[in-house]
């Protein structure tokens, strides 16, 4: 198999159920094998409550390590931060704001995507 | 281009990235069924197995496309699959 373009979208709240750490995990195991695929995560719907600069994200930091060496991307969704008025400012720095419109790129770009 | 698999609790989600499509297959799955098909533009399908013992027959008729899974598999192998289930 040959590299190939994941892309992990994350729709559900981050604490309270075993989603976004395996999700997270599972991310890691992609960027990890011998094809070395590349990965890009996106949160939106509940899933941007992850993006809170002081939401705990002890549990995933090993995950986070592997990938920031991967130059992993993070994304997440204006439109859902509004809704649920979560100001920019808010935001951790290694997330990167973006709207649902242009999501759709990362959709197209990608070879699979994985709803966790 | 792509078919769209949406639940329900995704699915607001799923039916705006829908739009983004020129031409999107939906295929309402699991709870997705309870999803209005008038909200959505484009070929819908709905999985008769999920739309049977939830009693929605009735109300997805002529709405939506009832499918079984030997027909969805065709829809994943022939489509882009974007997953919302």
């Amino acid at each position: 198999m040959a590299t190939r373009k994941l892309l992990y979208h994350f729709t559900r709240p981050p604490y309270g159920n075993v989603f976004q750490t395996e999700g997270w995990r599972a991310a890691v195991g992609a960027t990890a094998g011998i094809d070395e695929h590349e990965v890009t995560l996106l949160l939106q719907g509940d899933g941007v409550y992850y993006a809170l600069k002081n939401a705990d994200r002890a549990e995933n930091l090993g995950y986070e390590k592997t990938l920031q060496r991967s130059d992993t991307k993070y994304y997440v969704v204006k439109e859902d931060l509004a809704a649920r008025d979560v100001s920019e400012d808010e935001i951790a720095d290694d997330m990167t704001v973006i709207e649902r419109a242009d999501t759709w790129s990362l959709y197209e770009e990608a070879d699979f995507n994985l709803d966790w | 281009m792509a078919v769209f698999l949406l639940d329900k609790p995704s699915g607001e989600i799923a039916a705006e990235l829908t739009k983004l499509d020129p031409d999107p297959k939906i295929v309402l799955i699991k709870d997705g069924v309870y999803l209005d098909p008038d909200t959505l533009s484009g070929k819908i399908y709905a999985m008769e197995d999920d739309v049977e013992v939830r009693g929605l027959k009735d109300r997805l008729a002529g709405k939506a496309e009832s499918i079984n899974y030997s027909q969805l598999v065709d829809l994943i192998v022939e489509n882009k699959v974007i997953n919302f289930s």
